[in-house]
């Protein structure tokens, strides 16, 4: 099934676009989409996603529907779906 | 001006154009001139935030904003003037406010908030709004805000994009449940328009102005983001975390937070 998936502040800046699709397999997860986008772009888009023991960086921010998605609690993707993944920012 | 005292025949003519804002009107002018706000920094984003609510007519600004006026500030920076190169930014920003708002009270520090005076200022005001370009300052802020009880408006940018929240500790999520780690890709020096950092300050001032008069529905537990590039906006539902080094229970039992 096709995911959307949107980047956002220093993440879309890092894969040089904006947006992507995805074909992620029938119940994975948010999570599981988010960590072969980065494995798939590796480089910097890995840094801002991962920590160094490869866990999914807890301060980046996850959207589905509208509600925010934690990387503790797995959430399932649905067929077109759009997931919106942005980088902390804190320009004043 | 003591608290509760009725406007001057001069603060109904100041403001008489917002008076007519339903939920707004006299008591919430009231509410506003008896409120004190700290803003901390006072650059394209909070120099935007201190400018609408001077205008609006708060009562007392606490401002914090360290070093001089450099050229690079003036694309963003609307308090700050190229006659004030090489001075005190927060000396050109109180000057700049009170010839707008010469009723305004300002509590005017020359210094950003540090460890050393966060606690402070965030206890003399009402409401905190948020727009320094660094982590750590922000959570010194949020931790304060949250032990102190105060609301807080957390705005901030990166290039064109932006994201504005508003913090009420105990009910909603706090920066530090969003934030759960530091984040280490952050730099310093990032890019920025000021016509995007200003439209921020305009939303975070209005947050901080719906919040001290009861106006409207605050970004309470709701993240606003959005995209310049493409016009988009979206505001998420964001989640409060049980075990927040500063508003869940280890945080507030006393234990380190940062
Ligand atoms: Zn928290």
């Amino acid at each position: 099934m096709k995911v959307t998936v949107q980047f956002s502040a220093q993440l879309r800046a890092a894969a040089q676009e904006a947006v992507c699709t995805v074909d992620a397999t029938e119940g994975s997860t948010v999570q599981d989409v988010i960590r072969g986008i980065a494995e798939e772009h590796g480089g910097e888009v890995r840094s801002l996603l991962l920590d160094e023991a490869g866990e999914l960086s807890p301060s980046v921010l996850i959207f589905a529907d509208g509600q925010q998605v934690l990387w503790e609690a797995p959430c399932t993707v649905a067929p077109d779906q759009t997931v919106i993944i942005t980088t902390p920012i804190a320009g004043g | 001006m003591s608290l509760g005292e009725p406007l001057s025949a001069e603060e109904r003519a100041t403001y008489e154009w917002q008076l007519d804002v339903p939920g707004f009107g006299v008591e919430g002018q009231r509410r506003l001139r008896d409120a004190s706000v700290l803003v901390s920094r006072l650059g394209g984003l909070g120099g935007v935030v201190a400018y609408e609510l001077a205008a609006a007519g708060i009562g007392r600004l606490v401002l914090a904003h360290g070093g001089d006026v450099v050229p690079s500030d003036l694309n963003r920076q609307l308090l700050m003037t190229h006659e004030w190169l090489g001075k005190p930014r927060i000396e050109c920003a109180t000057a700049r406010l009170l010839e707008l708002n010469p009723r305004l009270r300002i509590e005017a520090v020359g210094e950003n908030v540090c460890e050393r005076n966060a606690e402070r200022l965030v206890a003399e005001a009402d409401v905190i709004v948020d727009c320094a370009p660094l982590f750590e300052e922000r959570f010194l802020m949020n931790r304060e805000a949250v032990r102190q009880g105060k609301p807080m408006v957390e705005c901030a940018m990166y290039e064109l994009e932006a994201h504005v929240t508003t913090i009420v500790p105990g009910q909603t999520p706090c920066l530090a449940c969003l934030f759960p780690s530091d984040p280490p890709a952050w730099r310093r020096r990032f890019p920025v328009f000021g016509a995007v950092s200003g439209s921020v300050g305009c939303l975070a001032a209005m947050e901080a102005i719906k919040v001290i008069a009861g106006l409207g529905e605050p970004l309470f537990g709701r993240l606003l983001c959005f995209d310049t590039r493409s016009m988009a906006f979206h505001a998420a539902t964001i989640r409060r975390r049980e075990d927040c080094r500063v508003c869940g229970e280890a945080g507030q039992k006393g234990a380190p937070a940062s």
